[in-house]
């Protein structure tokens, strides 16, 4: 199945299928619903009731106000971000089919819409639920198809003296993102949990906290190494995350980063603004980074100390690709 | 950290590693607690076998340079790494003195590298 099909599939067809059938579900639940129905949840319960229609069409505007940008991104990017998009397009789906279904079923074969329980805990299922169709559907969206380089490196992209039949090695971590960030982060998200724990008597909330936690976690001790493969990003566990192709490299430089004004923040990103728009971004803090050029339209950016010897050796390396697999 | 090996030097293989790795530490490129790329990586990406990386990272942790740990790798020794700071800065303020008196690097390598007469 091309990359194509794959993206109109888990990034359009899914989602609509997903919606679809939450909202036919839902239909079908009409006779077994209160009338009116819990609508809105405070602090002490349902606090604002209504009919079928004023429960099912703020939620068909949600779907739709979300879904259809979501799922024209999914069709429309290519690059760097179509695997991305094609997964938050399906997850994002997947999460308002998931409360929706939720905020229903918690009200099947009730009888006063005041004494309905809130979906709290119910919604956390679909959430998690969501998270997972979105990674899915992001894994199987598939690697972009190989696209070797065909012209050489330029003559101004800096280079590494080395002699032939030298092999080398650069390898650097990541630098850590300041450390207040993440710390900071979760800390607030635990207090906020706690109170709205404490105030309902609901802990589920606790759970967002853990998950970012988890995720600040694996998303620590990253390392860039550079060989004759190309560019290669390992997770913590000393995994591949992430690679570009020796042959693919059009040319690497080095780069300045702003994280905020360019990547919205820090993390594996991807760029909306000024000199880095369009390119995937594994930004850790301002300033210093290699930004790899590669075949495609696609551009990596790497912050990382060291980024000229990074990207000089990146481009001798490049070169080498050329001549021992000469592109078709 | 740029480890870069020439199989056609007379020099051991392992030793090129180690040497590259020392040049690393003492420069300061590598932190101090720093992980180093696992073994098997580092011999993957150099064509080496597994073992002749093995062979210089026990060399390197032999001289204090480096701990090995299991499970975890390599990672760069904190006490062995910050006694390099002093001597960083004196090859700097070498450097820049004889920069000053037009040494050439050349003869600065020479007087480094001679014996004690």
């Amino acid at each position: 199945m091309t990359i194509r099909t794959r993206a109109v599939i888990l990034g359009a067809v899914l989602p609509a299928a997903l919606l679809a059938g939450a909202f036919a579900l839902i239909t079908g639940w009409r006779d077994r619903l209160p009338d009116p129905m819990a609508l809105h949840w405070g602090l002490d319960g349902v606090d604002r009731v209504g009919s079928f229609t004023e429960h099912l069409l703020p939620l068909a505007i949600l779907g739709l106000l979300v879904c259809l940008p979501s799922i024209a991104l999914a069709l429309v990017v290519t690059g760097a971000a179509r695997r991305g998009m094609v997964g938050l397009s399906a997850g994002m789906a997947a999460m308002i089919a998931g409360i929706a279904i939720s905020t229903t079923a918690v009200q099947l074969d009730a009888t006063d819409a005041y004494a309905v329980p809130s979906p709290g805990s119910a919604i956390v299922l679909p959430l998690v639920g969501a998270v997972a169709i979105g990674i899915l559907a992001t894994w199987l969206a598939g690697r972009d198809t190989p696209q070797p380089a065909t012209s050489t490196v330029p003559d101004d992209a800096a280079r590494l003296p080395l002699p032939a039949g030298t092999a080398a090695v650069w390898s650097r971590p990541l630098p850590s993102v300041p450390l207040a960030l993440p710390i900071g982060v979760t800390a607030l998200l635990v207090v906020l949990a706690l109170t709205f724990g404490a105030l309902t008597g609901d802990w589920w909330m606790l759970a967002f906290p853990a998950l970012l936690a988890l995720l600040f976690l694996f998303t620590s001790g990253w390392r860039v190494q550079i060989d004759r493969t190309g560019l290669t990003l390992y997770s913590f566990r000393g995994r591949a995350r992430h690679h570009v192709p020796a042959n693919e490299i059009v040319r690497a430089d080095v780069t300045q980063v702003r994280p905020i004004a360019e990547f919205g923040g820090w993390g594996m990103r991807v760029g909306y603004g000024g000199a880095h728009r369009g390119a995937l971004g594994f930004v850790s803090r301002s300033g210093e980074a290699v930004s790899v050029e590669r075949t495609g339209g696609r551009r990596v950016v790497v912050t990382v100390d060291g980024a000229a010897q990074a990207a000089a050796l990146l481009n001798t390396l490049a070169d080498r690709a050329r001549s021992s697999s000469p592109a078709e | 950290m740029l480890i870069t090996i020439d199989p056609s030097l007379p020099r051991p293989l392992f030793e090129q590693v180690a040497a590259a790795v020392r040049l690393a530490v003492v420069r300061g490129e590598v932190a101090p607690g720093e992980r180093l790329p696992a073994a098997r990586d580092l011999a993957e990406a150099l064509d080496l076998n597994v073992n002749t990386v093995l062979h210089a990272y026990r060399d390197l942790r032999e001289e204090g340079l480096i701990d090995l740990h299991r499970g975890r790798g390599a990672t760069v020794s904190p006490a062995a790494a910050r006694n390099y700071d002093r001597l960083r800065q004196q090859v700097a303020a070498v450097r820049l003195e004889a920069e000053r008196l037009g040494v050439q690097p050349a003869t600065l390598a020479a007087m480094l590298t001679e014996e004690e007469q």
